[in-house]
């Protein structure tokens, strides 16, 4: 024989060159879709802070996983975003607290001990609305109240801890999560990353040339602006500082993925 | 409110790891999975049910991977295929032909030659026969190598059982083939591979 006796077999499988038609295609996308609309799962209602969650990815540590849901279905106040500025300002030490545990109050189970100042990493102001980032059982939080709207949030988790430990260094910055959350004109997106101690200043030049200024504290920075900029960074710059120079990046080259 | 992270472009190469699942929203996540192994996933299936009912068991098998989408590991194909193997044994428990998972071969010639040797047709039979005479678990032992293309490791995952056990056993079904192939006429057949052949040659 000249082949191997399995590549030999292999041309006698029944199913080679087998290829989805179209119309499969079609019926297994809806089917998905179905899948999803018909067994929620319970992140796409409420993402808490699971201690069963944390065991089972922490066992596997070369996972990583992630939340990024909404805690209801309301769509965000739309004068709210017109109040929203590309500056923020800081919020106050009390709102900050105050939105972390109204945050958490939406968490099918709550944190292991109690929400407190020390882990909020940085709150932010937008016009009428406020986004606080914190670190809770070595998740990353990002709780966003756009206006008098519901609180919405997202969970990071890294069962490996790298989302823990120090994140970037010197003059790196990578980032964590770019997205567009809610639908039609309710639409905004928002960006998480971490920076080195060399960072000074971090902002993004969204695709109507507005530059955003993003949040930067303690490694972390953050921001979010109305749109749906998250579903296309193509169309988004990053521009970096430090104290001897600005320079301006695709957001691509940036994913920590 | 729905949340659309950004994510990676498609991977849809035969081999490619799925995409990271850091930072994607679980719906994008799943979405990208059905992209990216829903083809496989429809040949891991065909082979081993009729394709007249291959579409409800993919479909089972997404429900499945949707509910248990935490559990993803990083080399998702052969966790996705361990669960279809599931839900093809609960499908055929509840089918009126209760058959055990087997895989047959093709019917004709789909080699990539237009045209076979004397020698390769000799050969072809020869394998046709001999694997007629594999136990349905050497067959699919086999056919998760070479036809799902699944690594010994991944294919004992799949299978639910160590890979120094799956290897001994790709092993011996390989040396079985081949003995199949080299003296068919001396080939003893294992026994349900005789009662099987008995049922066939009514």
């Amino acid at each position: 024989m000249s082949k191997d006796i399995l590549t030999q077999l292999s041309e006698l499988d029944p199913s080679r060159g087998r290829a989805p038609s179209p119309a499969e295609w079609t019926r297994s996308n809806a089917q998905i879709e179905r899948i999803m609309l018909d067994s929620p799962r319970p992140a796409t209602k409420s993402r808490h802070l699971p201690r069963r969650t944390a065991a089972l990815v922490g066992a596997a540590a070369a996972l990583v996983t992630v939340g990024a849901v909404a805690a209801t279905t309301l769509m965000p106040n739309e004068n709210a975003f017109a109040s929203w500025r590309p500056i923020p300002t800081a919020a106050t030490a009390g709102q900050a607290l105050e939105q972390a545990e109204g945050c958490s109050t939406s968490w099918e189970q709550g944190p292991a001990n109690p929400i407190t100042a020390d882990d909020v990493i940085l709150a932010e102001r937008r016009g009428d609305s406020q986004l606080t980032l914190m670190m809770k059982d070595a998740a990353i939080i990002e709780c966003i109240d756009i206006g008098d709207g519901p609180t919405t949030w997202m969970m990071l988790t890294s069962p490996d801890g790298k989302l823990a430990g120090p994140a970037a260094t010197g003059e790196d910055v990578v980032i964590d999560t770019i997205g567009a959350t809610g639908e039609g004109s309710a639409q905004y997106t928002n960006v998480v990353g971490r920076v080195g101690p060399d960072i000074t200043g971090v902002s993004v030049v969204v695709s109507d040339g507005t530059e955003v200024v993003a949040s930067v504290t303690d490694g972390w920075f953050v921001a979010w602006w109305p749109g749906a900029d998250g579903t296309d960074p193509d169309g988004m710059t990053v521009r970096i500082t430090t104290p001897d120079e600005t320079t301006e990046t695709t957001v691509s080259s940036l994913y920590a993925w | 409110v729905t949340t659309n992270q950004y994510k990676p472009s498609l991977m849809k190469d035969h081999d490619a790891q799925p995409p990271p699942k850091n930072f994607m929203s679980e719906r994008d996540l799943f979405r990208q999975l059905h992209a990216n192994v829903y083809p496989d996933l429809l040949r891991f299936v065909e082979r081993r049910v009729p394709q007249t009912e291959a579409e409800d068991v993919v479909s089972a098998t997404f429900a499945t991977v949707w509910r248990r989408i935490e559990d993803l590991p990083t080399d998702a194909r052969p966790w996705i295929f361990g669960i279809a193997r599931h839900e093809i044994s609960n499908h055929k428990r509840g089918s009126l032909r209760r058959r055990d998972l087997d895989i047959a071969l093709t019917a004709g010639w789909r080699g990539e030659e237009s045209y076979m040797s004397s020698d390769d047709v000799d050969t072809w039979l020869d394998l046709v026969a001999a694997w007629q005479f594999l136990s349905p678990r050497e067959r699919e032992t086999i056919a998760l190598v070479a036809f799902d293309g699944l690594t010994a490791e991944q294919a004992a995952a799949v299978v639910g059982v160590r890979r120094s056990t799956f290897a001994m056993r790709l092993t011996r079904a390989r040396e079985r083939l081949r003995r199949g192939i080299e003296n068919p006429s001396t080939h003893a057949p294992t026994r349900y591979a005789r009662a099987e052949g008995k049922k066939d040659s009514k």
